[in-house]
């Protein structure tokens, strides 16, 4: 296994994958440190410019985008308390407060170098984990898939944020999505109204831009205050070598932080934020001095940043091993895959080892990027484009959705459909109901559906074979094992609620 | 039980669309193989079991605190949003991608608040050129046409 990853690093070294993680990462890092922007919608709409490039390009991107965005969140949790992304709430404890005090270039210095450790931890999580891993899925047969395709699906929807019930709710929906259009076993038309347009099924990039892009667009355009009110302080000049001297008494922050974000990341729907709060909590209570904490401590920004990057790579661990993703970047991630013709699963690293092994050098090498392209060029520029007034930045990323939803089959067709989805996903978004489950029952539904009925062909018709082997019975324990536990989860937390309310 | 109160509303209308819209595609679906309808039909009636127990359950906790707050924004503004980008999008269809962007930019930008009309202008027309660069010059690849361009 390991063979091939030194095999694919030739390919990773060209001058086009280096040049599209580059970008990946600045564009990542743009869209970070933009309120309300996310990971989750930069790589959405970025998604169909990649289609004219070679697969390991695109992936490049991906892990340079979502690299960057990680970073990016943190520079407006730094110089407005407005944190980019969900994950940099915790960076604004401590990195807001070393902003006014005059200290933002440090606090911003502190957050790149601990964004790219991260990033380097998480990265190599994944090449070392993901592989062995991969070996012990390919003795998956279709009955296997089958059972962790239903695993992947209700663990996102049982154990995100929020109702349960919801999140079934919204994996039910994604998995229906994705048996609109020909079935693909007896090549019957199914929900497709007699459009042709619907006949190959509806774009997971259609999907995704409506369901991720329109929310956050509509909420620019009807809450139009800008990012003017910032409140920093003329900014330090510290040089950045001895910032960085200043920074290596942080190495037990560091990998406390990176190991927390690489457990966190592993676990499907914990989620990043989840992660740098415990990282956060964990390194002030470890501190000496943590009554400095929340004051300008730069120790804790280190413990944030470095947490939320080492959550991303290991959340494609699971992803491409089992097709679980473990946050939603990840379930949109594993969606750019699949329109680069990698189905993530077991067979991912038996088919395509060049791409997923790239694919896990190019996180390394974002996370090198990022060193660079956030310190001396991205910081300083972006910090800038915060000014940029909400209703304009609104109408350009429409525009740019617009773009992305006609880019894949040019048909407006596709357009009017990602704005029915947007419509769709501002509704549920606004009542709480979970996105990733729905991306997830796309993505994965087909997918199930493809070996539910391939295990029964096989059988003669027998429901017998599903729990037949030794594997499907673990995942069926698994899977009663995540039901119990969610039950009781949700049972617990309501006899808390009542007994806080009596 | 207690009467729907107004953060309670939008749960349950969802829960009524996500119910009718089941049972509407379960009919739909009935006159197909089986092998094809079996997987598609079991999905929807579980989204339309699910969705009467949300409906019930949401009923039965009275007013919702995830419902209705949480989100400061009024109604009126949120459909002239999708209004605005509904007939972004007819615009597009019919005048074609960078007419209608080009003028969609600084249009939408007035209607939510930023007025300065040289800037959004100019910047309409910078981001609306790098566009044609990038995908009919550089890329070869062809954004909607129309009426004016």
């Amino acid at each position: 296994m390991f063979e091939a990853l030194w095999h694919s690093l030739p390919d990773i070294l060209s001058l086009g994958s280096l040049l599209a993680v580059a970008v990946g990462v600045v564009a990542g890092i743009f869209l970070g440190a933009l309120p309300g922007l996310s990971a989750t919608l930069g790589i959405s709409v970025l998604l169909p410019f990649t289609f004219g490039m070679s697969p390991q390009v695109a992936l490049g991107m991906m892990a340079g985008i979502y690299n960057g965005s990680m970073y990016g969140g943190a520079i407006p949790a730094i110089l407005l308390r407005i944190p980019g992304t969900p994950a940099a709430v915790a960076t604004t404890f401590d990195g807001y407060p070393m902003a006014q005090q005059g200290r933002a270039n440090k606090a911003l210095r502190v957050a790149l170098v601990s964004s790219a450790i991260g990033g380097l931890a998480s990265g190599l999580a994944l090449m070392l984990l993901a592989p062995p891993l991969g070996s012990v899925t390919l003795m998956f047969g279709p009955t296997e898939i089958f059972w962790v395709s239903v695993f992947g699906i209700l663990s996102i929807a049982l154990l995100i944020k929020g109702n349960a019930l919801k999140g079934l709710i919204s994996a039910g929906i994604g998995i229906f999505v994705a048996t609109v259009g020909i079935d693909p076993v007896s090549a019957n038309e199914r929900f497709t109204f007699g459009s042709l347009y619907l006949d190959d099924g509806i774009s997971v990039i259609v999907l995704l831009i409506g369901l991720y892009a329109m929310p956050p667009v509509i909420d620019t355009l009807v809450n139009p205050q800008s990012g003017e009110e910032s409140h920093a302080k003329e900014v330090d000049d510290e040089g950045f070598f001895k910032s960085l001297a200043s920074m290596l008494g942080y190495w037990k922050t560091w990998l406390r932080a990176s190991l927390i974000g690489i457990a966190v990341g592993i676990l499907p729907g914990a989620g990043g934020s989840f992660g740098t709060f415990i990282s956060y909590n964990e390194a002030k209570r470890s501190a000496r001095n943590s009554e400095a904490w929340g004051k300008g401590e730069p120790e804790g920004v280190a413990a944030a940043e470095t947490c939320n990057n080492a959550d991303t790579a290991a959340s494609m661990i699971p992803a491409l091993t089992l097709g679980i993703p473990g946050t939603s970047v990840a379930a949109v991630m594993l969606g750019g895959f699949l329109i680069h013709g990698l189905q993530p699963g077991p067979n991912l690293f038996r088919e395509h080892p060049d791409e997923v092994f790239g694919f896990m050098w190019q996180f390394l090498i974002a996370s090198v990027m990022l060193l660079f392209l956030g310190g001396s060029v991205a910081t300083r520029l972006f910090s800038k484009v915060l000014h940029l007034p909400r209703p304009l930045l609104g109408s350009i990323i429409l525009s740019l959705m617009v773009v992305g939803a006609y880019s894949i089959h040019e048909t407006l067709f596709d357009v009017f459909l990602m704005f029915g989805f947007g419509v769709f996903g501002y509704v549920l978004e606004k009542l709480k109901f979970p996105m990733a489950p729905i991306v997830l029952g796309v993505i994965l539904g087909g997918f199930m559906e493809y070996n539910f009925r391939i295990s029964m062909l096989m059988s003669g018709n027998d429901p017998a074979v599903l729990w037949s082997s030794a594997p499907s019975i673990v995942l069926i324990a698994m899977i009663v094992m995540l039901i119990v536990l969610t039950c009781f989860k949700q049972r617990l937390s309501s006899l808390i609620g009542k007994r806080l309310t009596n | 039980m207690k009467a729907i109160s107004k953060g309670l509303m939008p749960t349950v209308v969802v829960c009524i669309a996500l119910i009718v819209a089941s049972i509407a595609f379960i009919v739909m679906g009935a006159g197909l193989p089986l092998a094809s309808a079996m997987f598609p039909l079991a999905v929807l009636g579980v989204v339309g079991v699910l969705s009467v127990v949300l409906l019930v359950q949401s009923c039965l906790q009275g007013r919702q605190r995830e419902g209705g707050e949480g989100h400061p924004e009024s109604l009126g503004k949120v459909v002239l949003g999708l209004l605005c980008v509904l007939v972004y999008l007819v615009a597009v269809a019919r005048l074609g991608f960078y007419a209608s962007t080009f003028l969609m930019i600084p249009l939408m930008s007035a209607a939510f608040g930023y007025r300065r009309w040289e800037r959004s202008l100019f910047g309409s027309a910078l981001f609306t050129v790098m566009l044609y660069l990038l995908f009919d010059m550089a890329m070869g690849r062809s954004l909607p046409h129309g009426w004016l361009m």
